[in-house]
């Protein structure tokens, strides 16, 4: 009796603190709509025009690419039917024959086709609009539109690369022909006048085109819902600038009916809005009071502040993915001070990137030693990153030759005889604290060894112009990590090469890989120009952040790489 | 009166007309280009192909309107080229401009660095897969003399052309006829220079369609321009930022009146009292006390939860949506915005009641003030009748002085509690190079302030008579 | 003589009504405590030791770095390397009373630690005694150094702002609109080469590349030579051609107030941070240069009322019948009858001058490359969570310099007999 009689009372306390324990957090946010937090306004939400990621991102809701990336960094058919069929032509072009998929269709039932993708790179290439998407398509030569099933067309590229695809698939979205062009302005145009430079440049007076261009870049096409559609699963709803971006599930979008065999497709919630919230302090607030679902880029403090926070932490998810951007310093190596690779290194001995990341993002960074995504399988994982050493530091300093001769603290060394201090500049960007106390920390381990390193804040586009033009000797720099890595611009020596160094072998290294189909050659052979450009340190790659997210906790969702860190559409209600 | 009024306005125009040719000048004189700054993302993440780079520059320069001239004349050495701002980059302009000091004859400096850039674009150009050592030199060979401004050292990279060149055939046939082209130029770069011309000064017309004539009207017919940031237009942006400044000066200026007219009249009615002499030193500790630093102390203070004293919020506003309810809207602006009126009402309210506190004192003594004593007018009534009006005059003309100086203190306040205002929009605009924003904010800045100086000029004119038929009064 | 000794009993006199006052007093002790910071900050708080014994061998570090620094003197051997003192192997040191210099980060206590939070220190020796900012600098040699810096940049905004403003203000008040009567052909002389002059200053340094400072200065002197001789020249010759050429009389006040009026009509913070806007580097110094010359019209304007009051009086008149220059005039007389209220208008300018300096320093505008009480005080930009110790000292260091100058001022104006 009393032993039942005890475990009826542990039965029913138990059964209470199940109750109450699933249901002790009750969310003030419900419903299936998402409020996501924008750090900055759109620009325009016309996803050829938009110049900022915050217009990307909204427009990219309303707008579907031919294929997209997946988490292991393949290509993957989104709204065309499978793979393309490759086919090698003469002179080393290229052509991909792509099916779009039946069901694909604009909001007034039209079909979306061929035509449509042809409108899009024409409008792309339209001498009189200014985009910035442009570069990456004049690779494409022809566009052939199979007349028998519109849905089916050809696209030629020269030359072949591979880059081939991603160009012709995944570098813009497809917009609607009838909608966006009623009378019909571009269709008399020949793509292979627009796809030509020299030929574009004369139709810049073409009064079609120009009218057509003048259509496309006015406020409407870049801020009335009414022409910023797309094929998407959504559609932009209202844009009040300063406050927000609403976008709305279409009704029976065309994609929900096959999202069980196309999983890309998925797009759960009914609703997102982007709340614009500039100031750090309000993101913070706005979780506090759960008036957001999700956000990114809160600082490393608050993220941590939060997290500790039960208030927060029990209505939150805290995610932090790495991102798809580094932080590297970049040396002039065609400086004489620079030209020896040891001094180079004696530098990258003595920036001590553990506590950069420990101390300055509170640990929200990973290191890399080459520009590559730490997950991809291009990045090669046999690089070890160089340790913060001061006393190697010194003996590659004297290995180099440079001695502190004249006893003033400063290491010297005679120089086309001169007696040069090896005192060097380094610009930062200006007006970012944490640029600014890495900069110093990096001065006073300079000094340690006898490096006179001299910190100079400049503005962002003036420290970009120093460096293009070679007018720098160490710059911190941030650059972006693409999905695949093209190293043309960075390290051939006859293009760009702001740091200096190349020499016949990195040539051929770049020449060869993005001709190179054979995937394991290819990895093979990034490896090995990782290795060669990490045996350099021309560049000091440093480490590349972690987003710091929060997502609602009502909601299944994942942390990804690419901005903003999370993927909106696929918020699942638990 | 109206004629008045008019006349004040016509004194006053020339003023404003120098601060617009002021501005212009100033914002011309920013460094760094423009066209770079406004489109630093683009150019970055093109493909930074010589050709894609020219084109790009160009496209955007014409849409800024920074394709014209600057002026309608430029006075410059002969040696310069008259489309000086029509070369792509500043980084270019820059190496271009010192070749063109060391020698002095435009058209051969120009023909040398444009086979260069020919020579770069043939190298490009070669089939991708012909590599060699020779090939990866001239490649860094050339990237060095693109940027070298010293014509003596491009000698010695030229001789290394020269040798590096005939190495390999394939290269040799690909650019050994723009190398020889570049050195042709060089040769005669060299044994032609004009330093004479650098010497001579040389005044070139340019016409009627130039920025300064497009920019000024602009800015007549209430036309900022465009933000670098996101190419809105700037009027837009600071009318926005305006409402909020003129939200939170519209409660503070009043109360600051208010309080420096009371506390004021009754020091000086009381001089020399325990009062006036307390008050005294409160205000000269309060005038003392810069206001940044109160208004940060008082942040600290009440903001911190730790200290249950989260009264303040610095973050409400930019929540507030357009459709809710009135309360909340009051409450909410409430929390954030009393701290910084406060912090906006005491530096002005402790100058103002000193101010009030001497005249007042003077307006005592005088000698109606006896008289209308002498009458038996009731204490009060000889106060506010008699000797305030007499007294407030000064208080009129420190209001022209004191807008400007309360949109200085909306400056740091706004940033301290992140009220999205006039000062807000101008510190960020300055972080991020956005310098239509910041010249637009000046320019507006110096209307208001004109603005004010009209109005006290009308207030004294309309109070005092006597002003408005003094014609000797006129000047200021 | 006699003239000597009346100036200096009028001076006696306000010394003593200034004295009398205490405020006055205590606002005089309190600048000469600042001062006295001021000059003995670096051996106050610095990293380099007074003191240290290596291998039996003595060396005052702190000294010779001094000599150092100047370049006069090279460091010893045994002390390589010159940095972390305190990890030598010696037999005996010892430290400054704050064993850090304003910019020596200390690496073990980065990102902001207050007095009394944990701090990985070795001894109480090296403890932060007002905490350390986010770059792990200690505050309280900020706070030494902050006060060099204060006075430092005071001084220059008003020395400029004093120099400038006394040759406007000076000139216009001083000749007023009909003062300055120049001949006809002076002044075409004068415009006919100015733009040369201009032309040659603005253009021709940019043609020696490479050239020294000394020789940039140099030429420049020369260009302005060779147009005064010129101007001279033509004056000379127009004079000779047509002798009966007149003169114009050069409004020089009505220029001036007109030039003022613009700079008035510009908020003063506004203008500041434009002219900052154009600076190609925009370091703390310059920054005050530029908010000297903007608070120089406001100097402009008292010393133009100064003087046209001054030139009301007999005595100036009298100076003027007895056949003085212009010059003796303005130097002799005019000026020490204004300097009174100038050294009021100067003590109160450096208290606007510390308050604006702090002001663009939380407002993060220019790059802080002097660690200043701003600066310390605008590590507290954008953060949530508010170090208090990073507000608290340097604010009331502030607040006592403010106190102190205008104090100073308000006791120098009684003192004269201002109000």
């Amino acid at each position: 009796m009393n032993i039942s009689k005890t475990v009826l009372i542990l039965v029913v306390l138990a059964l209470a603190t199940a109750y109450f324990c699933t249901n002790a957090v009750k969310y003030k946010r419900t419903g299936n709509s998402v409020v996501v937090r924008m750090e900055s306004d759109a620009d325009r939400l016309n996803t050829i025009l938009t110049q900022t990621n915050y217009g990307r991102i909204p427009s990219d809701l309303a707008h579907l690419n031919l294929m997209t990336y997946n988490d292991s960094f393949e290509l993957v058919p989104y709204l065309v039917k499978a793979q393309p069929i490759i086919k090698d032509l003469p002179n080393n072009a290229v052509s991909y024959t792509f099916e779009i998929l039946d069901e694909a269709v604009w909001d007034d039932g039209k079909p979306v086709t061929g035509k449509d993708y042809l409108f899009t790179l024409k409008t792309i290439l339209n001498p009189k609009i200014e985009g910035v998407i442009g570069p990456f398509v004049e690779e494409i030569k022809d566009v052939q539109i199979d007349p028998k099933n519109p849905k089916r067309f050809t696209v030629v590229m020269s030359p072949k690369t591979i880059y081939s695809l991603d160009y012709a698939t995944n570098s813009f979205s497809v917009i609607p022909e009838h909608i966006l062009d009623p009378k019909g302005l571009m269709k008399d145009i020949p793509f292979s006048d627009l796809s030509d430079p020299a030929k574009a440049e004369a139709l810049g007076s073409n009064p079609k085109v120009v009218e057509f261009a003048e259509l496309f870049s006015s406020q409407p096409y870049s801020n009335d819902p009414k022409y910023l559609v797309g094929c998407g699963p959504y559609r932009i709803e209202s844009w009040t600038p300063g406050e927000k971006i609403v976008v709305k599930k279409k009704k029976d979008w065309w994609g929900d009916k096959i999202v069980k065999t196309h999983p890309l497709l998925t797009a759960y919630p009914d609703e997102i809005t982007f709340k614009i919230i500039v100031d750090p302090a309000a993101t913070t607030a706005a979780l506090k009071n759960e008036e957001i679902d999700a956000t990114n880029r809160l600082t490393p403090e608050d993220f941590l502040d939060l997290q500790r926070n039960e208030a927060v932490s029990e209505r939150y998810n805290f995610l932090s993915p790495t991102t798809m951007t580094y932080f590297c310093i970049a040396t002039n190596t065609r400086n004489p001070k620079l030209a020896d690779k040891r001094v180079r290194k004696a530098l990258a001995h003595i920036l001590d990137v553990d506590e950069l990341i420990n101390e300055l993002y509170l640990g929200f960074g990973v290191r890399i030693c080459s520009p590559v995504p730490l997950n991809s399988p291009d990045y090669n994982k046999n690089i070890k990153p160089i340790p913060f050493d001061l006393n190697k530091a010194r003996t590659l300093l004297a290995e180099a030759g440079w001695k502190d001769s004249n006893k003033n603290g400063i290491v010297d060394k005679v120089i086309d005889g001169k007696v040069t201090e090896l005192s060097l500049s380094y610009f930062y960007t200006a007006g970012r604290e944490t640029a600014q106390q890495m900069a110093l920390l990096f001065q006073d381990n300079g000094k340690k060894v006898g490096i006179d390193i001299i910190p100079k804040a400049l503005p962002g586009p003036e420290l970009v112009g120093n460096w293009a033009s070679h007018n720098f000797e160490l710059l911190s720099a941030g650059r972006s990590l693409p999905h695949i890595w093209s190293p043309e611009q960075t390290w051939r020596t006859d293009s760009d090469n702001r740091s200096g160094f190349g020499n016949a072998e990195t040539d051929a290294l770049i020449d060869q890989i993005p001709v190179t189909f054979d995937v394991k050659k290819r990895r093979a052979m990034y490896h090995r120009l990782q290795e060669m450009i990490f045996e350099e340190q021309a560049e000091i790659f440093l480490f590349t952040l972690k987003e710091c997210v929060a997502i609602h906790k009502r909601f299944e969702a994942e942390a990804i790489e690419s901005t903003p860190g999370y993927a909106p559409a696929e918020f699942k209600l638990k | 009166m109206l004629r008045y009024f008019f006349k004040r306005l016509l004194l006053f125009a020339p003023t404003l007309l120098v601060a617009l040719v002021l501005t212009f000048g100033l914002s011309r004189l920013v460094p760094g280009d423009p066209v770079e700054e406004a489109n630093a993302e683009e150019f970055e993440r093109s493909t930074q192909s010589e050709a894609e780079l020219l084109r790009m520059y160009r496209s955007r320069s014409a849409r800024m309107g920074l394709d014209k001239p600057v002026f309608y004349f430029a006075f410059h050495p002969a040696a310069y080229p008259d489309t000086l701002y029509k070369i792509p980059f500043r980084n270019r302009r820059e190496v271009l401009m010192k070749l063109l000091r060391q020698n002095g004859n435009w058209p051969a400096v120009e023909a040398y660095y444009e086979s260069l850039g020919q020579l770069k674009k043939e190298l490009q150009c070669m089939p991708v897969k012909w590599n060699s050592v020779a090939r990866s030199s001239l490649g860094q060979v050339i990237n060095t003399l693109q940027f070298s401004n010293d014509l003596g050292v491009a000698q010695l990279h030229l001789k290394k052309m020269a040798a590096l060149i005939p190495q390999d055939s394939m290269l040799q046939q690909a650019t050994f006829p723009t190398y020889q082209q570049l050195r042709k130029s060089y040769d005669f770069l060299m044994a032609h220079p004009q330093k004479a011309k650098l010497y001579r000064p040389a005044l070139v017309w340019q016409g009627f369609d130039n920025q300064f004539h497009q920019t000024f009207w602009g800015y007549l017919q209430g036309n900022l321009g465009q933000s670098y940031e996101d190419g809105k237009p700037v009027s837009a942006k600071i009318g926005r930022a305006l409402s909020w400044t003129l939200l939170i000066n519209i409660f503070a200026l009043p109360i600051a009146y208010l309080l420096a007219i009371f506390i004021g009249v009754r020091m000086a009615v009381q001089h020399g009292s325990k009062f006036d002499k307390r008050t005294n030193a409160i205000l000269f500790g309060l005038y003392a006390m810069p206001s940044f630093w109160v208004a940060l102390v008082l942040l600290v203070v009440f903001s911190n939860p730790d200290w249950g004293m989260n009264f303040v919020s610095i973050t409400g506003m930019m929540d507030l949506d357009k459709n809710s309810s009135w309360s909340t809207w009051l409450s909410v602006s409430f929390r954030q915005l009393i701290i910084p009126i406060l912090c906006l009402i005491y530096p002005a309210m402790t100058v103002l009641t000193r101010q009030m506190r001497s005249t007042m004192m003077v307006a005592l003594k005088q000698d109606f003030v006896r008289t209308a004593r002498a009458k038996g007018v009731g204490e009060n009534e000889v106060i506010w009748q008699h000797a305030f009006p007499n007294a407030a005059f000064p208080l009129i003309t420190s209001f022209g002085s004191l807008l400007p100086e309360m949109v200085a203190g909306s400056l740091l306040v706004e940033n301290i509690f992140n009220i999205p205002g006039m000062g807000h929009l101008m510190v960020d605009a300055m972080g991020t190079q956005d310098w239509p924003v910041v010249f637009g904010i000046m320019l507006l800045g110096t209307f208001l302030s004109i603005v004010g100086l009209v109005l006290v000029d009308l207030a004294y004119a309309w109070l005092d008579p006597r002003v408005r038929f003094d014609r000797s009064n006129l000047s200021v | 003589m006699k003239k000597r000794q009346g100036i200096n009993s009028y001076w006696r006199n306000v010394w003593q009504r200034f004295r009398a006052r205490s405020a006055g007093r205590l606002a005089l002790r309190s600048l000469l405590v600042f001062v006295l910071i001021a000059l003995i900050s670096p051996f106050v708080a610095n990293e380099r030791p007074w003191y240290i014994k290596v291998d039996g061998k003595s060396y005052s570090p702190l000294l010779h770095g001094i000599l150092v620094d100047l370049g006069v003197a090279r460091w010893p051997e045994v002390l390589f390397p010159t940095e972390d003192w305190a990890e030598k192997t010696h037999q005996g040191i010892a430290f400054t009373l704050i064993p850090y210099s304003p910019g020596s980060i200390d690496h073990k206590n980065l990102n902001a630690r207050g007095p009394f939070e944990r701090q990985r220190v070795e001894s109480w020796r090296f403890w932060h005694w007002l905490g350390t900012d986010k770059t792990g600098r200690d505050v309280a040699a900020g706070m030494l150094h902050g006060t060099r810096m204060a006075l430092w940049l005071g001084c220059i905004m008003v020395g400029i702002a004093i120099l400038m403003g006394l040759f406007l203000g000076g000139i216009a008040g001083y000749f007023g609109d009909q003062g300055l009567i120049v001949p006809k052909s002076r002044i075409w002389a004068i415009l006919l080469f100015l733009p040369f002059l201009l032309f040659y200053l603005a253009y021709l340094p940019g043609v020696a590349e490479g050239a020294s400072a000394w020789t940039r200065g140099s030429q420049a002197l020369f260009y302005l030579v060779v147009y005064l001789i010129l101007v001279f020249l033509l004056d000379r010759l127009l004079f000779l051609l047509l002798p009966k050429l007149g003169h114009y009389v050069v409004p020089l006040d009505t220029l001036l107030m007109r030039l003022l009026e613009v700079v008035d009509a510009i908020p003063s913070i506004i203008l500041v941070l434009a002219l900052i806007a154009t600076l190609q580097q925009p370091t703390t110094t310059y920054m005050m240069v530029v908010v000297g010359i903007v608070s120089s019209a406001s100097v402009a304007r008292f010393v133009r009322a100064e003087f046209l009051k001054v030139r009301q009086q007999t005595y100036m008149e009298a100076g003027r019948a007895l056949g003085f220059t212009h010059l003796r005039l303005l130097f002799r007389h005019a000026l020490p009858n204004a300097l009174g209220p100038l050294l009021v208008l100067l003590s109160f300018s450096m208290a606007t001058a510390i308050v604006t300096e702090s002001t663009l320093s939380i407002l993060g505008i220019g790059s802080p490359d002097r660690v200043t009480w701003g600066s310390i005080l605008g590590e507290l930009r954008g953060q949530h969570q508010i170090e208090w110790w990073l507000a608290l000292f340097p604010g009331l260091a502030i607040f006592f310099t403010v106190l102190t100058f205008k104090y100073l001022s308000e006791g120098l104006s009684e003192a004269l007999g201002e109000k």
